[in-house]
């Protein structure tokens, strides 16, 4: 066992943390203010790789392993957690189902750009009426010959309007328990895909997130990813390696609460010295180091896991559990620490607050989580293996 | 990096569980009743530890006491005091042979004649034939001893009594005080993990037993939740502990391991006997006996709160306390 992170997991974590500091740390606030996703910072985020840190490098990628990747999104969900969430979609449920399941045909059209920088990913699996409950989806792609028509809507597409490509999963054979959906790759300007709707959110305000409609989409057989019948299967696979992504990102949020606090309870005085002497704030700043260490280790340990090639479904359920609703309480916390001034936009608590609330709900909601963990645990004790 | 058990370290982990249930596991409810510590089969699974050489010392004295604990938290307590005795008493030079316990306290003197003074209660204090002091300007060896026991709702077979030493000589310097108060950490957090794992294990068999009673409590999300919180917090809290004792430069993780592992231990405890219900209450059952032990890892060596304030110190070091 070595908890030491690598010359180039340090290298990858500096570089990020270098850039977050200089770039987005300090626009956040407004970027979140006025509801705007920063273009050009995305630009400069494609261009040191972003895009595309897990994709290998013969498809222009930097080939990270997965512990260098969460290092990398805990960074920017320090700074910014509306700019880590897209960089999270795009790697971890756009460019890694791709690389997985795609031909090479495929990637050279829908990976390679992705890697390059040139384009963001999404990842369309939540409709209007079916997010958690995944297998009950409407949205249709009959097949017409050697074609698809997709027909139907997409809900709270992270990156919808502003992505190059999305992983859109729809309903190929209805009759069919287990291989009903079907995943596909559609550009976002193909015809036939239209923004229906941006949502207007109580946090990542700068982030898109959009809901998409497909109308008399007709989308050729090389769009299919994977086999006809295999969506559910790259859906859940690509959730799977998301949590540890989303587990890196809570943390992040939590690091960026708790060091607003830190800095408050030694700037802020009260009753003749600053605040931080008084041994109830110093407890609680102990437990958001506390949370945040334990949330760290979690997800080092699910990434590397699943790098090993190992599965992870349990260990990544359990870091996104414990790191995201550790983050609200730790975002919680800051906010309380600052009193009145928690309260408004002058100081970033309140941004990471609000930014905190949804790591409980994408990307599979705390209560999916803890389904997964006890169904693991569960059947783990069947089989005599607890 | 790879955060994860090694082949040996898992070899070492099954090995602990196997010895654990051959040696332990028959003796702990009795431990629990008669509070008598099984010394001998401490010092039997202690020598097995110090005898493997393949798996780094800290890391495999965490792992031995959470699956010691994992079945009896009191002898789990009494093999991870013991070890980590005879590891400073190894470390630093000391004669080996007779069974050793670590104590630690603020009521020390020294001076011309060595160390002096009475020890917090300390786990093995009433079986133990020597000592390990702990004081800040270093590690002492104790020559005379009057020990006192002290009787305690929790731990009731980890021989916990307060040890008076007379004289004592010196083991190492301050120097060697930090890493000795790490390694303390790491075996009591450990513990808490075992309680946490002895938990999911009795809420898994309040679930057998309902099913094999006819009903399906595997299927109730309140019993699903409270087991998926109960692997969380055993699990964040396992990581930790585990990364406490890899560390070198420990920087208050060894202090962060024991919040999370004992607050881990008395909620999972709560929880299973949620589960269990009011047969998790009924004199003798495991599941009392392991919210006894649990709360008692929020208080000995060191209250939740000491290290909440010493973790804080190391956070906020221009701010004093008031």
């Amino acid at each position: 066992m070595d908890w030491g992170l690598t010359a180039d997991q340090q290298m990858i974590r500096a570089m990020v943390r270098e850039f977050a500091v200089a770039e987005i740390e300090p626009n956040a606030g407004a970027w979140d203010k006025n509801k705007e996703f920063p273009v050009a910072t995305f630009k400069q985020l494609g261009e040191l790789g972003l895009f595309g840190m897990v994709v290998p490098e013969e498809w222009g990628g930097a080939g990270l392993d997965g512990v260098a990747y969460c290092l990398a999104l805990e960074e920017l969900g320090r700074a910014d957690a509306s700019t880590c969430v897209a960089i999270s979609v795009t790697n971890s449920v756009y460019c890694t189902p791709v690389n997985k399941y795609g031909t090479d045909a495929q990637k050279e059209r829908w990976l390679r750009p992705c890697a390059r920088g040139e384009w963001l990913g999404a990842f369309a699996l939540s409709e209007p009426e079916a997010g958690s409950d995944a297998a009950s989806l409407r949205t249709r792609a009959e097949r017409r010959g050697d074609e698809y028509v997709l027909t139907g809507s997409k809900a709270w597409i992270t990156n919808g309007a502003v992505c190059g490509a999305m992983l859109v999963f729809a309903v190929t054979d209805p009759r069919s328990e287990k291989r009903r959906i079907s995943a596909f790759i559609v550009p976002r300007e193909h015809p036939g895909v239209a923004i229906i709707h941006q949502e207007d959110k109580m946090g990542l305000r700068s982030s898109c997130t959009n809901q998409v409609g497909f109308e008399q989409c007709v989308l050729s057989s090389d769009h299919l990813l994977g086999e006809e019948g295999d969506g559910l299967k790259i859906a859940l696979d690509s959730l799977d390696g998301g949590r540890a992504g989303i587990a890196a990102q809570a943390v992040g949020i939590g690091q960026g609460a708790y060091e607003a606090a830190r800095d408050y309870l030694q700037e802020r005085e009260a009753f003749g010295g600053p605040i931080g002497r008084f041994e109830g704030l110093r407890h609680q700043l102990a437990r958001m180091a506390i949370e945040i260490h334990a949330g760290r280790l979690l997800y080092l340990q699910a990434a590397t896991l699943r790098d090993r090639g190992a599965r992870n479904t349990r260990q990544a359920a359990i870091a996104k559990l414990h790191a995201s609703e550790a983050s609200n309480r730790i975002a919680y916390q800051a906010v309380q620490m600052h009193g009145g001034y928690g309260y408004v936009t002058d100081y970033p608590v309140e941004r990471f607050y609000r930014d905190a609330r949804v790591t409980t709900i994408y990307e599979g909601t705390s209560e999916i989580q803890r389904l997964i963990i006890a169904r693991s645990v569960l059947a783990a004790a069947q089989a005599g293996a607890a | 990096m790879n955060p994860l058990l090694s082949e040996q370290e898992k070899a070492a982990r099954e090995r602990a569980r196997e010895r654990a249930l051959e040696l332990v596991a028959p003796l702990a409810g009795a431990v629990d009743e008669s509070g008598e510590c099984p010394a001998e089969v401490v010092d039997t699974l202690v020598s097995e530890m110090l005898a493997n050489d393949d798996v780094a010392p800290v890391l495999l004295l965490a792992i031995t006491v959470e699956e010691t604990a994992r079945v009896c938290a009191s002898v789990g307590a009494a093999v991870g005091n013991s070890g980590a005795a005879a590891l400073l008493l190894t470390e630093h030079g000391a004669d080996g042979g007779g069974r050793a316990a670590v104590a630690d306290g603020t009521m020390f003197e020294t001076g011309d004649e060595g160390l002096s003074g009475v020890s917090d209660p300390t786990v093995m204090a009433t079986v133990a034939e020597r000592f390990v002091v702990i004081h800040d300007d270093g590690l002492w060896q104790a020559e005379s001893v009057e020990v006192a026991s002290v009787p305690l709702d929790g731990l009731r077979g980890a021989a916990i009594g307060t040890a008076e030493f007379c004289r004592a000589t010196r083991l190492a310097g301050a120097e060697a005080v930090a890493a000795a108060r790490v390694l303390m950490q790491v075996q009591q957090a450990a513990v808490a993990v075992g309680i946490c794992a002895a938990s999911q294990d009795a809420a898994l068999a309040a679930i057998a037993a309902g099913k094999a009673a006819g009903g399906r409590p595997d299927r109730s999300q309140a019993v699903q939740w409270a087991l998926a919180d109960i692997a969380t917090e055993g699990e964040a809290a396992r990581v930790a502990v585990w990364h406490a004792a890899c560390s070198d430069d420990n920087d208050q993780g060894a202090a962060m391991a024991q919040v999370l592992a004992s607050e881990a231990a008395v909620d999972s405890a709560r929880r299973a006997a949620q589960i269990g219900g009011l047969g998790a209450l009924t004199v003798g059952s495991v599941t009392a006996r392991l919210q006894r032990d649990a709360k008692l890892t929020e208080l000995l060596g060191g209250a939740t709160e000491v290290h909440l304030g010493a973790i804080a110190d190391a956070l906020l070091p221009d701010v004093p306390r008031a």
